[in-house]
């Protein structure tokens, strides 16, 4: 649903169920850029997903504050899109860890990179960030794709630091409805103080 | 705060101070992104401070527009959290342009954290450069994480633009409640631009 412009009133004029509806109900529900879900992981290490995603909006973008499970200085995030655990998806990232550049694709991967957080092994304290901009997500003729750019530090000294910008891609026409954040190790998951936080932008 | 979703109404209901408040008041004030600050400079300044920041949301974006007057093509812009000018920062830069091919940098225990670069003193007339900010989870009691994204023009030549991803950590657990830019040398000029939005849950 798209912004509704709010018109000028007049002193005397009447207040009415349209005007709540349309100036004040719809813009703010569905005319805005606001949150739709938030998830902090408390004291049990978990995967993160946001379900039942309404079709309100035009785009989507996430911000993450995290960190992983994972015995490892570092580790990669990725999404799945309506519960498709299939090797549907693509990826493309470009890094700079420390002095070195380097960039890389996955095709027909389960896991598509969206993000790298700090591992357990990390030092004390450090989380990661990450902003992924999903455009178009209710689009149901074409394949979805997306960006992420993040940062993340699991050490202080050289080489454990990593700014990445991220592109990853669904083969799949359906609207998006469930987004699933995960890191792709089966037995592993976002640690605790990790927060997501999903936002609507309406068009 | 987060956002309450604001409910349908019938003919005939009333007005109520609860819709106002919850609906209205609550939602616009603290329940979507919106802009808690904006200034453009009408002087030089050494740099530029938003402070005060209240904990009413989860995330923070700043946008920039700006331009510095040391006399060079370019200057640095950083970022402070708090007032705390020590050596407590790290930070990761990937850039490319300036004719050179894609650089990655990284420098620990810095004074600040690096979020681009601007025009400065000696570049063309009228640039000033975009700058992108965002720092996620401001008020949590790990260390904290800013990550940024910046592009700069100094010429009209082939090789006088660039771009910049770059992100940085604090090593503090206090909530951020100020964030100060510095430019690496003299003053952010007339015109600058500096917005913050909050974003709630």
């Amino acid at each position: 649903m798209s912004y509704t412009f709010v018109p000028d009133k007049a002193s005397g004029d009447f207040f009415t169920e349209q005007m709540w509806d349309a100036h004040i109900r719809d813009n703010l529900n569905k005319g805005v850029i606001r949150p739709i879900g938030d998830t902090t992981v408390g004291g049990t290490p978990a995967e993160i997903t946001f379900s039942s995603i309404a079709a309100d909006w035009a785009h989507l973008f996430i911000l993450i504050y995290g960190r992983g499970q994972q015995a490892s200085l570092s580790v990669d995030f990725s999404l799945r899109f309506n519960g498709d655990t299939g090797t549907n998806y693509d990826d493309q990232v470009l890094q700079g860890v420390g002095t070195t550049v380097s960039s890389g694709d996955v095709v027909t991967t389960a896991s598509p990179r969206c993000g790298l957080i700090p591992g357990s092994t990390a030092v004390a304290n450090a989380f990661g960030v990450a902003f992924i901009y999903l455009p178009f997500y209710t689009n149901s003729t074409n394949y979805k794709t997306g960006l992420t750019w993040c940062g993340a530090k699991w050490g202080t000294s050289a080489g454990l630091m990593a700014t990445r910008n991220c592109a990853f891609f669904w083969r799949n026409i359906a609207a998006i409805n469930s987004i699933n954040l995960r890191v792709p190790a089966a037995t592993t998951t976002f640690a605790t103080g990790t927060r997501a936080t999903l936002y609507g932008v309406a068009g | 705060m987060p956002f309450t979703v604001v409910p349908d109404k019938n003919v005939g209901d009333t007005f109520t101070e609860g819709m106002w408040d919850t609906s209205i008041k609550d939602n616009l004030n603290k329940g979507v992104m919106r802009p808690i600050s904006d200034s453009v400079l009408g002087a030089g300044a050494s740099s530029f401070t938003f402070s005060s920041i209240a904990a009413d949301w989860v995330h923070l974006m700043v946008c920039i527009y700006g331009r510095g007057d040391f006399a060079t093509s370019t200057i640095s812009l950083s970022g402070r959290f708090n007032s705390d000018s020590a050596a407590n920062y790290d930070q990761q830069t990937l850039h490319a342009g300036g004719g050179f091919a894609v650089v990655a940098e990284e420098l620990f225990a810095t004074t600040a954290i690096f979020v681009g670069t601007m025009p400065a003193g000696t570049a063309a007339a009228n640039l000033f450069s975009t700058t992108w900010v965002c720092i996620p989870n401001y008020q949590s009691a790990f260390h904290k994480m800013a990550m940024s994204h910046c592009s700069v023009k100094w010429g009209v030549a082939g090789t006088q633009t660039k771009v910049w991803t770059a992100s940085g950590s604090w090593r503090n657990t206090a909530a951020i409640t100020s964030v100060t830019f510095v430019p690496g040398n003299g003053n952010i000029v007339i015109g600058s631009r500096f917005t913050l939005y909050g974003l709630a849950v």
